[in-house]
């Protein structure tokens, strides 16, 4: 995969290229937003990822112009170290597909950039009637989950966001989408049935990091299932 | 600008104030005022009755032992021979003897005997028929006989009252002059230094009269019967006139409360005559001018003057005014009346502190608005108490003062948390990285290594704490309904592996599907408990177990961590919630106390309140107490 990072700071530049290298990408790196677009204009790049505060161009600049400018874009996430809830929501919002406030793990970020790449290079899903997620089995028939054998009864709509997330760990899930695919935008939906939602499944399903899994809310954007490795 | 306008405020009501006086002064608006002035200061300027002069009066009495007026001539010949016997020196008769009578000639006999006797002539403006005037002059056998003929006239003001006298009368090609200067002339010989003085455009002199009953007076009948000591007339200028009601020979003057005989009149002109004292009113328009120079004297002290002296200021300019207008007229005769320009300080005092007031007043509004603006404060957190409007302006402009000082001091506390919390953990990674040298072992790197990973996570955990708590006080919040349940169990998701990592165990039994909505705002009160949890994590011994519980009661959701650690430091129990509350004398002690003001913080926007109590071992135990929300 061709990655393209920019970040104004060279020791950010540096982890980021070692830490992509590793897992077999190609990096290419600039130190400042007017470079990054004129590369992306030219050239194609399969993830792309950028520093809010840079010089000549911001990321939220970049990104609402690659979304824009650029078809077919390429996915687009913003690692920065701006981290109030507004900033996030403002990226995610303006069409970010990830948002990582530095200083992150290399685990997390290695998640988060395959999850967003999972998302774009589509998969075949599987087609067996048990889905299996670490502790966690789908059963598609019943509707039911399974932790560590236990059976959890859901309502088809618990079981459709809990499989949702699990089919797609660590990306970001906006509230619109979610209401969208799961409820078919019924009109005048209270905004606190999703959270209800998410509650319900986050206590039914124990969801937590001490069952492998940690639900978040990406306040003032939507929410986030974290696969939670244990070796952090 | 402000002064610029303040500036033209002032001209203009100088302006307004200047006009207001010179028209009112003009159109006689304050004529009313400047007589009650006048006729109460001119007696002031009145000589001492003089010894010389006596009058007789034809009182009440007179007519009721002689008979019923008009008497037989014979009786004012028998005054006559009474006079010349007591030795007058003259005598002005102001009776009048315009018709004919049978003992005509007797009393022309007796005015040919004795002293010089003066006679009135009748002269009435206009005359009968279309003539200017018209004079009658006593029956000519008495014209003959008297020493000399004057006019008796008095000017009546518009108010009725006698301030003024003609002192000379044209007849035809010469003038007529006063009845009483041609008594001064008996006595002094010359005319006097008034009527030279008095012009054909000018003939009246304003007198400044004595109280009635100021002069020597003596009862007709009395002397007639020769009821007074001899002696009383000699060489006295007497004055023969009416006083009995029911001739209505009275006059309202200046200075008495009733009326004056027109003998006493005659007696305060020829006695001014002799002193030659009498007032001299300024015209209007020069009252109209003079009246300006307090009024823009005021004007001018204004700028200068804090309200209480501007005041003293008025009221002493005030006085002065008519102290010294007064006392002008006593001593010299010349009459400028204050009124005017104590009307004039009595428009701009009151306009101009109007105007000051308005614009201390507007000035408060808009500086309070200003520092609302400025500070981001809710004008509701500002009640204004006290009476009036300013002083309700000046209360909340106390209030933000206070509470910008409390901002200084926050900020005062800031630099010291930026030079010591924030510096110190960075002076300690580089004081690390010095002493790095080639002879060190991989395990002594390793625990380098991690000891500056901490100090970098404490800064960066420093700064977001500040960061949001300082976005949390400053910023509006925007409330929502918060499962509080579902934050503590965000909450305890974030800290899980540090506690982990430390051998510590969440029990979240107490806290999960509780599901207790209140109004907040998400991510503050998933901060607020991670807060409270890490702070159970640093405090807990190993093993320890931290437990959170989401819980209702009444109309209030509880939501609790508690730990197996120490509790507070002693020093930090007074006031466990108070921001940069890390007492530097308790040193050793973690974290600056941003934390948990965060805590209440983000307590309060939900319109709760973070409590602090101990277990019964000893640990800490934070609860929210927050209202629950429900769905109508």
């Amino acid at each position: 995969m061709r990655v393209a990072i920019a970040d104004d700071e060279e020791t950010i530049r540096e982890f980021m290229v070692s830490l992509l290298s590793d897992g077999g990408h190609k990096c290419s790196v600039f130190r400042d937003g007017r470079d990054l677009m004129n590369a992306m204009a030219r050239d194609t790049f399969d993830l792309v990822i950028i520093d809010w505060m840079m010089p000549t161009a911001s990321g939220l600049e970049i990104l609402r112009w690659a979304r824009e400018a650029l078809s077919p874009c390429p996915p687009i996430i913003m690692l920065t170290s701006r981290s109030d809830k507004a900033d996030v929501a403002e990226a995610l919002n303006a069409g970010a597909d990830d948002y990582i406030i530095k200083p992150e793990s290399k685990n997390v970020i290695l998640a988060r950039v395959e999850a967003v790449m999972r998302r774009t290079t589509h998969q075949p899903e599987k087609q067996s009637r048990v889905e299996e997620f670490g502790r966690y089995s789908f059963d598609r028939m019943t509707n039911n989950v399974l932790l560590d054998g236990e059976e959890i009864v859901l309502t088809a709509r618990e079981f459709a966001l809990a499989r949702m997330f699990f089919l797609n760990p660590n990306r970001a899930f906006s509230r619109a989408y979610i209401l969208e695919t799961l409820w078919n935008s019924v009109p005048d939906l209270p905004t606190r049935t999703l959270d209800m939602h998410i509650s319900r499944i986050r206590s039914k399903l124990r969801l937590g990091p001490e069952n492998g899994y940690r639900l978040q809310t990406i306040f003032g954007h939507g929410y986030r299932l974290e696969v939670f490795d244990e070796e952090e | 600008m402000k002064f610029r306008r303040l500036w033209l405020e002032w001209l203009l009501i100088g302006l307004v104030a200047s006009l207001a006086i010179c028209w009112g002064e003009r159109a006689g608006l304050f004529e009313r005022a400047e007589r009650l002035m006048y006729d109460a200061a001119a007696p002031l300027h009145a000589a001492p009755p003089d010894d010389g002069i006596v009058i007789v009066v034809i009182d009440n009495e007179s007519l009721e032992r002689i008979g019923r007026w008009p008497w037989p001539r014979d009786i004012h010949a028998a005054m006559l021979a009474r006079l010349r016997e007591a030795g007058a020196r003259a005598i002005l008769y102001d009776v009048l003897f315009i018709e004919p009578s049978p003992q005509d000639a007797a009393l022309a006999q007796a005015m040919r005997d004795g002293p010089p006797v003066y006679l009135p002539v009748l002269f009435d403006i206009p005359g009968p028929d279309g003539a200017p005037y018209a004079v009658q002059r006593p029956q000519p056998a008495l014209t003959a006989a008297a020493a000399g003929l004057g006019i008796v006239n008095l000017e009546l003001d518009s108010d009725g009252r006698a301030r003024r006298v003609e002192l000379k009368a044209r007849d035809g090609a010469h003038w007529l002059p006063h009845l009483t200067e041609l008594g001064y002339r008996a006595m002094r010989g010359a005319p006097s230094p008034a009527y030279a003085h008095a012009s054909a455009d000018h003939p009246s002199v304003y007198v400044p009269f004595h109280p009635t009953g100021s002069f020597r007076t003596i009862s007709f009948a009395h002397l007639l019967s020769g009821e007074t000591p001899p002696g009383l007339l000699r060489g006295k200028t007497v004055i023969v006139g009416a006083s009995a009601t029911g001739l209505r020979d009275h006059y309202p003057v200046p200075g008495s409360a009733e009326l004056m005989p027109g003998a006493e009149v005659q007696a305060n002109l020829l006695n001014s005559l002799l002193a030659n004292r009498f007032i001299m009113p300024m015209g209007r328009d020069w009252v109209a001018s003079w009246s300006l120079i307090p009024l823009w004297l005021l004007m001018i002290a204004f700028w200068r003057l804090s309200p209480t002296q501007a005041l003293i200021l008025t009221l002493a300019m005030a006085g002065a005014l008519i102290a010294g207008t007064v006392a002008a007229l006593a001593w010299t005769g010349c009459w400028a009346s204050p009124v005017g320009a104590l009307i004039g300080l009595a428009i701009v005092y009151p306009l101009w502190s109007w105007r000051r007031l308005s614009a201390v007043a507007h000035f408060i509004d808009t500086q309070i608005d200003t520092l609302l603006a400025q500070s981001a404060l809710s004008p509701a957190l500002l009640e204004g108490h006290g009476g009036d409007r300013i002083a309700r302006g000046t209360d909340r402009l106390d209030q933000i003062i206070a509470l910008m000082r409390k901002s200084a001091a926050e900020r005062q506390e800031m630099l010291q948390f930026l030079s010591h919390d924030m510096r110190g953990p960075q002076a300690a990674i580089i004081a690390l990285l010095d002493s790095e040298n080639e002879r060190e072992t991989p395990e002594q790197h390793r625990i380098s290594r991690t000891r500056i990973r901490r100090y970098a996570e404490t800064t960066l955990m420093l700064a977001d704490n500040f960061v949001q708590l300082a976005r949390l006080e400053s910023q509006p919040a925007e409330r929502a309904p918060v499962d509080l349940s579902d934050a503590m169990a965000q909450a305890i998701d974030m800290v899980w592996p540090q506690a982990t990592a430390e051998g510590i165990q969440i029990d979240r039994s107490a806290a999960q599907g509780a599901e207790c909505w209140i109004l907040g705002e998400d991510d503050a009160l998933v901060r607020a408990f991670t807060n409270l949890l890490v702070n159970a994590v640093q405090a807990s011994p190993k093993g320890g177990v931290i437990r959170c519980a989401v819980a209702r009661e009444g109309e209030f959701a509880l939501a609790s961590v508690s730990d197996d650690g120490p509790g507070l430091p002693p020093a930090r129990k007074a006031d466990p919630f108070a921001r940069f509350g890390y007492s530097r004398a308790a040193s050793g002690v973690r974290g600056s106390g941003l934390g948990l003001a965060f805590v209440a913080a983000a307590a309060r926007q939900c319109g709760g309140e973070a409590l602090y109590a101990e277990t019964e071992s000893g640990g800490a135990h934070f609860t929210l107490r927050l209202p629950i929300w429900e769905e109508d």
